[in-house]
């Protein structure tokens, strides 16, 4: 049996996307898999206990039988991030090496999928590390390709030394499509030659697959929602704020696509210009600052939501800044089209060469 | 064009929700019909049925006999859509009064969709919804729920915004005004500015169309028709939301996005519309208009009986376009013979506190035979000796017989209101203060110098559009929407505008290199689509002598943006002929959501960024709106040739504009672009080059 462990240098770079492509491709080629994630950091309750959501979400996609207790063994739920804060987390270890055993029983290839970034874990006694060395599992690290050149050195250099061998290569994700170019001359070829890094796959930026609907902003914003119910489940890609006049604020608009505006409840006038430049949708801010009627009517002709929330435009950003590429996908157009991104620009042959398989 | 004829001059009115109650809009339209003798057919409907005002209610608009010319609807919304849907074929024309549409929100917006789809389905002229009505004071026609008659006139009203209508109306009560129509727009669904515009303009009863706009409904076909119907009458417009808090406010009360101000005000002196920025210029302007007042030119002459307003109109002829009119001499002399020794008798004019009608007179008739006069204004305060009524009658006398248009002052306010309003009913455009009746006079020579100009037509410009179209597709396919200084520089190149020659250097040695090749002095420029100010991080350096100077600027342009944007993808540093002659203009584009591209036009360097000294025209542009746009800015006398400097190449400028222009309309997904600088030749070398340029994109449009 073989062991592939997905980790990443930094969180949210884009490991539940490589295992979800390398996966399906694996049962393609009727392997027998198992999948596997040590830690789950996004608790649901289920019953009496926690389960990971983005776990389910995966295994449920790839239609595995073993049960989400078995699939991902620890939880990072509020008792447990309680016992990590004062050190009495421990056990974690031995029963993630127990539903592993179990888990991985008459498999051909284990995919594990690792959580955070590589270095995490230890507070909750799961050092992910030593993880790697135990399962004597093949590394598959997955960088973020929109940082600087010494930055990816800096993150990439420490994770070879401290696995060696275990790693079989990076993958880069997210990288945006006019670096694309430069890529392979000023990291790919430095990486290789210098620090015997192989780098097996280079994805670029996809707005699509970072998206997040109109409906799960509301709902994460706790907007109230004032027209075009009907236009809930477009992709928003970017965000933009209005704040400054409104001939800048034209000027801006027309060059972001697919955008969620930002901005206060009585500036009409950014409201409009939002409107009319291609927007999914319109987050208002400020207590008893409601839109103009005849601007709402607008929206809902064009089919583009509003909704309002009591806060002030700041904390709206700073709630909505992560969010975009940030979000684990959860639907299944993203997942159909996550597997169609790694198919395509991730060597797969080579990783399963690599691998032994 | 619409024929709005049933719509201007119905035979048979239906009033649906006319009511015999007093206070209601049913019962004020009705009302105003009956009572201002409207002589076609009336037909109030009202379910209850029974008489009012004398006429037979019908129960429904089924009932009435035949089809009526129009319909004006004062019921709640879905009563309209109700009848809407089972009597389109009723009525011609509407007129929906009643608010409760988009101006409300989405259910009343659906229900504004809805009517209009059954009104252009049936072709129904409507307007409206949410508007005070219509008033044709020739055709006895008042569906309004205006208080008043307005006096008959030659003035068109146009106005989106009803509580103007109300106002001016009233207003004109008092200072006997007469108009020939008064249109409200409301919620424009079907009839917008630009068609009523379009109608009035084969009015024979309207000389001058006046409107009260927030927003245009279509920029272009606006220009289009605004420019036809300027050549035969003037159009005098107050665009309300000039401002950035007045535009804040119109978007929430309009709901269209509004042009920036200058775009309106290119594109208003572009098709010859007379602009008012304030209500008070607007009338100021059309009374001056409605007599037809049109000076065969800009210089003016002043007859007062007191030396201070004369000064004060001396004043605001000297800072509007007008000129004072150097008077012949042999005016001079005749004026000497018959005012006192103590009068002035250079312009202004002072015939002293003690002048009489007669004194007046004969200036006048000495003045409107002067060859260097294009229009008189009367200045009269009111002293001890001062015959107001009878120096009115004579001026209005005078004005009939003068050859040059008279306009008139008279300052003050009791003493005096009997001598306006003489003059006013003698045809004589009077105001209260002096420098409103230069700032009519002065709308007048404006309008008519534009008259005086010939239509050009746009150029055709032979460019290389394949590889700007591959250039612009290149860009947004790889997300980007900012096209730095090389590749906006090939745009420009391709559109035949000059660039000087440039090579992008990727080594110290190769810069060097070719630096050498080009020949010194060189300008070197960090290359990197990241960076577009490239200045401000040390990515420029001109003048460049030697080839080791040229080794040495690379490394430390390359360190210096390293250093302040270390994210930016850096392709090298472009090494440029230096162009060391020539006076720096710049050029640019900014598109306008009403208008299209505007092309700005200013002189380089402070004159643009502190004295904000630009010109803006609407694109395309003539070669003649090139050359204007060049000389109305305030600077030009620099391109000219100051202090015994040569004159520079303004045809090389012209050129380049026109190139601009069509570069815009090509393609309009520009929706930035900046030319900064452009430098220009000497008269003797000739020519333009442009040095660095900047071109946004949207990947929308």
């Amino acid at each position: 049996m073989k062991t592939l462990y997905i980790a990443s240098s930094f969180r949210h770079t884009g490991k539940h996307l490589m295992s979800l492509g390398i996966m399906k491709e694996l049962m393609l080629k009727k392997k027998k898999i198992g999948f596997f994630s040590p830690v789950g950091l996004m608790p649901i309750k289920k019953g009496k206990g926690y389960i990971d959501q983005d776990t389910e979400f995966l295994r449920k996609t790839l239609g595995l039988k073993e049960p989400s207790s078995l699939v991902c063994p620890v939880v990072l739920d509020s008792k447990l991030m309680k016992q990590a804060a004062t050190g009495k987390a421990h056990k974690n270890l031995e029963k993630i090496e127990k539903a592993y055993d179990k888990l991985s029983r008459g498999k051909d290839i284990m995919v594990v999928l690792g959580f955070g970034n590589i270095w995490s874990g230890t507070c909750i006694g799961v050092d992910q590390v030593s993880l790697i060395r135990k399962m004597d599992a093949q590394v598959l690290l997955v960088c973020p390709g929109d940082i600087e050149i010494h930055d990816t050195v800096d993150h990439l250099v420490p994770v070879k030394k401290a696995i060696e061998k275990n790693l079989i290569g990076v993958v880069f994700n997210r990288i945006p499509r006019a670096h694309l170019e430069s890529f392979r001359q000023e990291i790919v070829i430095p990486l290789k030659k210098r620090y015997g890094i192989d780098t097996l796959g280079l994805i670029r930026m996809d707005n699509q697959l970072g998206s997040i609907t109109v409906r799960r902003l509301f709902s994460l914003l706790n907007a109230r929602i004032i027209c075009g119910r009907d236009h809930l489940e477009e992709p928003v890609e970017r965000f933009a704020i209005g704040a400054m006049n409104l001939e800048s604020a034209t000027r801006y608009f027309r060059q972001i696509r697919n955008k969620a505006v930002i901005t206060g409840g009585d500036r009409s006038d950014i409201q409009l210009a939002a409107i009319e430049t291609n927007t999914k949708c319109l987050i208002l801010t400020g207590k008893n600052l409601h839109p103009a009627p005849i601007i709402v009517s607008r929206a809902d002709e064009l089919g583009i939501p509003i909704a309002e929330v009591a806060t002030d435009t700041f904390t709206v950003v700073d709630a909505v800044e992560h969010l975009f590429g940030h979000t684990a996908f959860r639907d299944e157009v993203k997942a159909r089209r996550a597997a169609e991104i790694v198919r395509k620009n991730v060597n797969l042959n080579r990783i399963f060469r690599k691998l032994g398989i | 064009m619409r024929k709005l004829q049933k719509f201007f001059e119905p035979r048979s009115i239906a009033v649906i929700g006319a009511s015999a109650k007093k206070g209601k809009v049913g019962h004020a339209i009705i009302s105003n019909l009956v009572r201002f003798k409207f002589p076609g057919k009336i037909y109030p409907v009202n379910p209850r049925g029974g008489k009012m005002e004398g006429l037979k209610v019908y129960k429904d608009l089924l009932d009435v006999p035949g089809k009526v010319d129009q319909a004006v609807f004062v019921v709640p919304p879905p009563v309209i859509l109700e009848t809407f849907r089972k009597a389109a074929g009723k009525m011609e024309t509407a007129i929906v009064i009643s608010a409760g549409f988009k101006e409300i929100g989405p259910e009343g917006a659906r229900l504004e969709r809805e009517l209009k789809e059954i009104a252009n389905n049936n072709g129904i002229t409507v307007m409206g919804p949410n508007c005070l009505g219509l008033v044709n004071t020739h055709a006895h026609l008042n569906a309004s729920f205006g208080a008043e008659m307005p006096a008959e006139g030659n003035i068109a009203f146009l106005s989106q915004s009803g509580a103007i209508i109300a106002a001016i109306l009233d207003w004109s009560m008092k200072e006997e005004i007469g108009f020939s129509k008064f249109l409200s727009l409301g919620n424009k669904m079907d009839l917008d500015e630009t068609d009523l515009i379009e109608a009035l303009a084969d009015d024979p009863r309207t000389a001058v169309i006046l409107g009260y706009i927030e927003g245009i409904s279509d920029g272009s076909k606006f220009m289009r028709v605004a420019e036809k119907v300027s050549r035969n009458k003037p159009i005098i417009i107050t665009k309300g939301g000039g401002t950035e808090a007045g535009a804040k406010a119109a978007s929430s009360h309009t709901g269209t996005l509004a042009g920036s101000d200058s775009a309106y005000q290119a594109a208003f002196e572009q098709c010859g519309v007379i602009r008012a920025v304030t209500l008070e210029e607007l009338f100021d302007f059309a009374v001056g208009f409605s007599y037809g007042m049109m000076p065969e030119g800009d210089r003016i002459v002043v007859v007062t009986n007191a030396g201070g307003p004369g000064i004060m109109a001396a004043d605001a002829i000297e800072r509007s376009k007008l000129k004072m009119a150097s008077l012949e001499s042999k005016t001079i002399e005749k004026l000497r013979n018959v005012l006192t020794p103590t009068a002035a008798l250079n312009n202004p004019v002072d015939v002293i506190g003690d002048a009489d009608a007669k004194r007046y007179r004969d200036s006048l008739e000495i003045l409107c035979r002067d060859r260097n006069v294009d229009s008189i204004l009367v200045l009269l305060t009111p002293q001890e000796m001062t015959e107001i009524e009878e120096t009115a009658r004579t001026i209005c006398d005078m004005a009939s017989k003068s050859p040059v248009p008279v306009f008139a002052s008279f300052m003050g306010g009791l003493k005096v209101d009997a001598g306006r309003k003489i003059l006013s009913r003698g045809g004589v455009p009077n105001y209260i203060l002096p420098e409103r009746a230069v700032s009519a006079v002065e709308a007048a020579v404006k309008y008519g110098e534009w008259l005086k100009k010939k239509k050009g037509t746009v150029p055709k410009i032979r460019a290389r559009r394949a590889e700007v179209d591959g250039i612009f597709q290149n860009t947004l396919d790889l997300g980007l929407t900012e096209l730095g200084d090389r590749i906006a520089q090939r745009v420009v190149a391709a559109y035949g505008i000059e660039t000087p020659v440039t090579e992008l250097a990727t080594s110290s040695s190769l810069a060097a290199r070719i630096a050498s090749k080009i020949g010194f002095p060189v300008a070197m420029k960090i290359n990197s689509p990241d960076i577009l100010h490239k200045s401000d991080i040390g990515g420029v350096k001109v003048n460049i002598q030697s080839a080791s100077e040229a080794r040495a600027a690379y490394n430390t342009m390359i360190d210096n943006a390293r250093r302040y944007m270390p994210q930016a993808r850096i392709e090298g540093v472009t090494v440029q002929q230096m162009i060391t002659e020539g006076k720096e203009v710049i050029l640019g584009v900014k598109k306008d959501s009403q208008f299209g591209p505007m092309i700005m036009f200013g002189l380089g360097g402070i004159y643009v960024e502190i004295m904000k000294d630009v010109s803006f025209r609407i694109a395309p542009l003539t070669e003649d709106d090139a050359t204007e746009m060049i000389r109305s800015i305030k600077a030009y006398p620099l391109l000219c040739g100051a202090r015994g400097e040569e004159p520079s190449d303004i045809d090389a400028i012209r050129d380049a504009l026109v190139r601009v222009s069509a570069l815009a309309m090509d393609f309009p997904q520009i929706i930035e672009m900046d030319i900064n600088p452009l430098k220009v030749m000497p008269k003797s070398t000739g020519g333009a080059v442009s040095i660095d340029s900047r071109i946004t994109l949207s990947p929308g449009e």
